[in-house]
C-alpha cells in the first residue's frame, strides 16, 4: 500500500502545480457563472433613456404605443419623413420611428427605425411588441372583435413534464432532461483529458526509462494503481473545487444582481400556488401579470428542480469509475506505444467508442426510449458518459448504481489485464509493438 | 551474496542470455563485459527481477530473490531517467521511500549525499535546471541512498567527464571496502581493469570467461616478458639465442637502457631465460608480460568459444 500511496501522491503533487490544472479549476467556474451573470444583467441593464418621435403615416398609432416609464419615451410629429429624418438629431431625439401608411396590410419595410444612438434589444423588442399588439388589436376590430375579450381569453400556459418513478417518486422533467447533452459532453472531455494524463504519464516514465528504477521497487499492477489512483484523486479535487466555487458564484449572484428577480419569481410562485389552489374561484383581475419574465422564471425553474447533489455524487462516481476504467486501457496502450507515432495509432480505439458514447447520449436524450440508448446505459464502454446524460432525466437511482457497479467491476477486471500488457510493453523498447504482442503479453505471467 | 544460475531469456523466440550461471559476493566488484546486444542489459535486468528468466534461479543470501529483496539492491540503468519537472531533492528522496526509507531517513540521507557529491546548490532545482553532469549525479544519488547491499550499475561512468568519473570511482571503492557487493556493466576496459576484481566476459548471449581477473589474465598468458636491460642489444640478443624470440624492443631515455619484450621458447622458462642473458646484460627490470582484459576481451569476441558449450 505504501509505494501505491507514494506513486499516487508524486502523480498528484506533481500536476496539481501545473498552471494549466489551476487556471481550469478556478477559471471554468468564473467564466461559467460569469457569462450566466452577464447574460442576465445585460438583458436587464439597457437603461439608456431613448426620446423616439414617430412619423405615424398610417395614423392608427397616434398616442397609443405606450411609454416603458421614463427609459423609452415616444412623441408624435406631424412633419414629413424627410423633414425629420434631417433634424430629429437636432432636436434631442435618439430615434425616428416611421411608420408606412400600408402597415396594417403587412409587408416587408412597413416601418423603419432611424437612429442616432444604436438602440439595445430592449427597445427594438418594446417597439415591435407594441406595434404588433395594436395591429392585433385593429385587425379584430375590424372583424368585430373587442380586443379586451381577446385579452381576456387568452392565457399563457406553462406545461410541466412529470414521470412517476418506480420508487413512487415524481422526477420533475421540465425541459431539465436538455442538460444531458452537457453532462454527456462534460464527462467526454474530463475521461478523455484526465485519461490522457495517464496516457502521457506512462509513455514518459517509458521513453525516459525512469520505469526500469520504478520497477525495482514497486510490481507493475502497484505502479499503475498509485498512477491512475494519484490522477483521479486530482481529478476529484478539481471536480469539487469547481463545485464548491461554482456554488459559491452562484449564490452570489443570487444575493446580487439576482435578487430582485428572485423575489418576483417567488410572488409569482406564490400565485401559481394560489391559483392552483382555488381553481375558477380565483379573482383573476387582482393577479399580476408576468408575461415578461416568464421565460427568465423558466431557467429559475429548471435550476431549482435539479437535485444538484444528487447529480453531483453521481456525476463524480461515474466520472470516477469511467476514469478508471479507460485509464486502464489508456496506460496498457500507452505502455506498447515506443514513440508519439505509435502513441497516436493505438489511441483510436479508445477514442472510438467515447465518441460512439457521446453520440448515443445526444440521440438518447432527443430519444430517451431507444433501445441503443438504454442498453449503452449498462455497457461499461459507453455508460459512463450514456448513464450520466440519462441522472438528470430522472432516472431510478438504482439503475444508476447498478451501472456503475457493472463499470466498476469491469475496471477491476480490466486493471489485471492491463497491468500484464504494462508489463511487458513498457520494457519493450526499440521495437515496434503490433496489436498481436498485447494478445501475448495479456498471457503472461508477472 | 546473488546467485544465478543458469539464467535463459528469449525474445519473440531469439534468445538474448543462454544459460548464464554468476556468483556475487560481498566486498567485490565484478565487471560484466561485452559487445553491444551481448545481453548484458538482459541479465542485469533479470538480476533485479524486472524481468523474469524463461529458466533458471536467482539467489539472494541462498534465499530464492524476491521483490522486496530488490528493494535492498541500488540499480542505475544504462538509459538515465529521472522526472524533468520534479526536484532534483524531492526527486531522490521519492525514490529512497519507495526503497523502504521514512521520510524523514529519506531526508536525512538525501543531505548526506548531496553535500559529499557537492550538489547542495541543486536542491532546490528542477532536473531539467541542472547540467547534464549533475543530473548524473542525482541519478547515482538515487540508486545509492537507500544505502544497498548489493549495487548493480549499467555503465555507470557514460556521460561523466574525467572530475566526475574519479568521483564515482572514489564512491565506488569506498562502497566495496565498506563490504557492499557491486555488479558494473561497461564497454571501458580499462575501468574493469581498475576496479573489478572479478569479471564476467559475455557474447551473444552466452558467457566466454568468468573468474578472478588476476587468474584470468595469468590462464591467458602467452608466455611473454617484459625486460629493461642496460647494455648492447647485440649482446642481448645473442645471449637469448634460440630460447626466446624477441617481439618488441625500444631504447629507453637513459644511455644503453632498452625495453624488450619476449616470447619464450616451449621449452624454456622465466628463470632460466633470466640466467642466460644476466651475464651479458645489467637487467633493472624482469616481469612476465599478463594479455590486459582488452586483448582477453577482442581474442575472444574473435573465436567464440563459450563456457558452457
Amino acid at each position: 500500500m505504501r509505494e501505491i500511496y507514494l506513486i499516487a501522491r508524486r502523480e498528484f503533487k506533481a500536476r496539481l502545480r501545473n498552471r494549466a490544472f489551476i487556471a481550469m479549476t478556478f477559471l471554468s467556474p468564473l467564466l461559467l457563472v460569469g457569462f450566466f451573470a452577464f447574460s442576465v444583467y445585460m438583458s436587464q441593464q439597457d437603461t439608456t433613456e431613448h426620446r423616439i418621435l414617430v412619423v405615424d403615416d398610417s395614423k392608427l398609432f397616434i398616442n397609443r404605443i405606450a411609454n416603458n416609464g421614463e427609459t423609452f419615451q415616444f412623441e408624435f410629429s406631424t412633419k414629413k419623413l424627410i423633414d425629420a429624418e434631417q433634424h430629429f438629431a437636432a432636436e434631442g431625439y435618439t430615434a425616428l420611428l416611421w411608420i408606412s401608411p400600408n402597415i396594417i396590410e403587412g409587408g416587408a419595410g412597413a416601418c423603419k427605425l432611424f437612429y442616432s444612438k444604436t438602440p439595445g434589444y430592449a427597445l427594438q423588442n418594446h417597439i415591435r411588441s407594441q406595434l404588433e399588439k395594436i395591429v392585433y388589436e385593429e385587425k379584430l376590430l375590424a372583424n368585430n372583435i373587442q380586443p379586451q375579450i381577446v385579452s381576456n381569453a387568452r392565457q399563457h400556459i406553462q406545461l410541466i413534464l412529470q414521470q412517476v418513478g418506480s420508487s413512487g417518486t415524481y422526477a420533475d422533467q421540465d425541459g431539465i432532461s436538455q442538460l444531458g447533452f452537457i453532462m454527456a459532453a462534460l464527462m467526454f472531455i474530463f475521461i478523455m483529458m484526465y485519461g490522457m494524463m495517464v496516457f502521457r504519464s506512462v509513455l514518459e516514465e517509458k521513453q525516459s526509462r525512469i520505469v526500469e528504477v520504478l520497477l525495482t521497487s514497486v510490481k507493475p499492477v502497484k505502479l499503475l494503481i498509485g498512477k491512475i489512483s494519484g490522477i483521479a484523486l486530482l481529478g476529484i479535487l478539481q471536480f469539487i473545487l469547481m463545485g464548491v466555487l461554482t456554488w459559491s458564484l452562484s449564490w452570489g449572484l443570487q444575493h446580487s444582481i439576482l435578487k430582485n428577480q428572485l423575489i418576483t419569481y417567488d410572488d409569482f410562485k406564490h400565485q401559481q400556488a394560489e391559483v392552483f389552489q382555488k381553481g375558477s374561484e380565483t379573482d383573476f383581475s387582482k393577479l399580476s401579470r408576468f408575461d415578461q419574465q416568464l421565460e427568465l422564471f423558466s431557467l429559475f425553474k429548471k435550476v431549482e428542480t435539479l437535485a444538484f447533489f444528487e447529480i453531483f455524487s453521481l456525476f463524480t462516481l461515474f466520472f470516477l469509475s469511467g476514469f478508471l476504467f479507460y485509464s486502464a486501457i489508456m496506460s496498457a496502450l500507452a505502455s506498447a506505444a515506443d514513440s508519439d507515432a505509435d502513441a497516436q495509432q493505438f489511441l483510436l480505439p479508445v477514442n472510438l467508442p467515447l465518441i460512439a458514447s457521446y453520440l448515443i447520449a445526444v440521440q438518447g436524450v432527443i430519444n430517451p426510449d431507444a433501445e441503443l440508448y438504454a442498453w449503452a446505459s449498462w455497457i461499461p464502454f459507453s455508460a459512463p458518459v450514456v448513464m450520466v446524460s440519462r441522472i438528470t432525466a430522472g432516472i431510478p437511482l438504482y439503475k444508476a448504481l447498478v451501472s456503475w457497479l457493472i463499470l466498476s467491476f469491469s475496471f477491476l477486471i480490466v486493471i489485471f489485464w492491463s497491468a500484464r500488457i504494462y508489463h511487458n510493453g513498457i520494457l519493450n523498447t526499440g521495437k515496434k509493438s503490433r496489436w498481436r504482442d498485447f494478445w501475448h503479453w495479456s498471457k503472461k505471467r508477472i | 551474496m546473488l546467485c544465478a544460475v543458469n539464467l535463459s531469456k528469449s525474445y519473440s523466440d531469439k534468445p538474448a542470455v543462454k544459460n548464464i550461471s554468476l556468483n556475487v559476493e560481498s566486498g567485490y566488484i565484478t565487471g560484466l563485459l561485452g559487445p553491444n546486444g551481448a545481453g548484458k542489459s538482459t541479465l542485469l535486468r533479470m538480476l533485479n527481477r524486472i524481468i523474469i528468466p524463461d529458466s533458471g534461479s536467482i539467489t539472494f543470501k541462498n534465499k530464492p530473490l524476491t521483490h522486496d529483496m530488490v528493494k535492498h539492491f541500488g540499480y542505475l540503468p544504462e538509459e538515465r531517467g529521472l522526472y524533468r519537472k520534479m526536484k532534483a531533492a524531492e526527486q531522490v528522496m521519492f525514490f529512497a521511500q519507495l526503497k523502504g526509507l521514512t521520510l524523514a531517513d529519506a531526508r536525512k540521507q538525501t543531505r548526506f549525499w548531496f553535500e559529499r557529491l557537492e550538489l547542495d546548490a541543486a536542491w532546490n532545482l528542477k532536473l531539467e535546471q541542472l547540467s547534464k553532469g549533475m543530473q548524473q549525479k542525482v541519478q547515482f544519488i538515487s540508486t545509492v541512498v537507500h544505502n544497498p547491499e548489493l549495487l548493480i550499475l549499467d555503465e555507470p561512468f557514460s556521460g561523466f567527464d574525467p572530475v566526475n568519473v574519479e568521483l564515482i570511482t572514489r564512491e565506488l571503492i569506498q562502497f566495496k571496502k565498506s563490504g557492499k557487493a557491486i555488479v558494473l556493466s561497461t564497454h571501458n576496459m580499462e575501468n574493469v581493469e581498475a576496479l573489478c576484481d572479478c569479471m564476467e566476459m559475455i557474447h551473444k548471449g552466452q558467457l566466454m570467461v568468468s573468474g578472478n581477473i588476476n587468474t584470468i589474465r595469468k590462464q591467458y598468458t602467452s608466455n611473454s616478458y617484459v625486460i629493461e636491460y642496460r647494455g648492447l642489444p647485440m649482446a642481448f640478443a645473442n645471449a637469448l639465442w634460440s630460447a626466446a624470440e624477441i617481439v618488441s624492443q625500444q631504447p629507453l631515455h637513459e644511455p644503453q637502457m632498452h625495453r624488450v619484450t619476449i616470447k619464450l621458447a616451449k621449452s624454456q622458462t622465466g628463470r632460466s631465460v633470466l640466467n642466460l642473458i644476466n651475464n651479458a646484460v645489467e637487467i633493472t627490470y624482469f616481469k612476465e608480460a599478463l594479455p590486459t582484459v582488452r586483448e582477453i576481451f577482442m581474442n575472444q569476441i574473435q573465436h567464440h568459444k563459450p563456457l558452457n558449450a
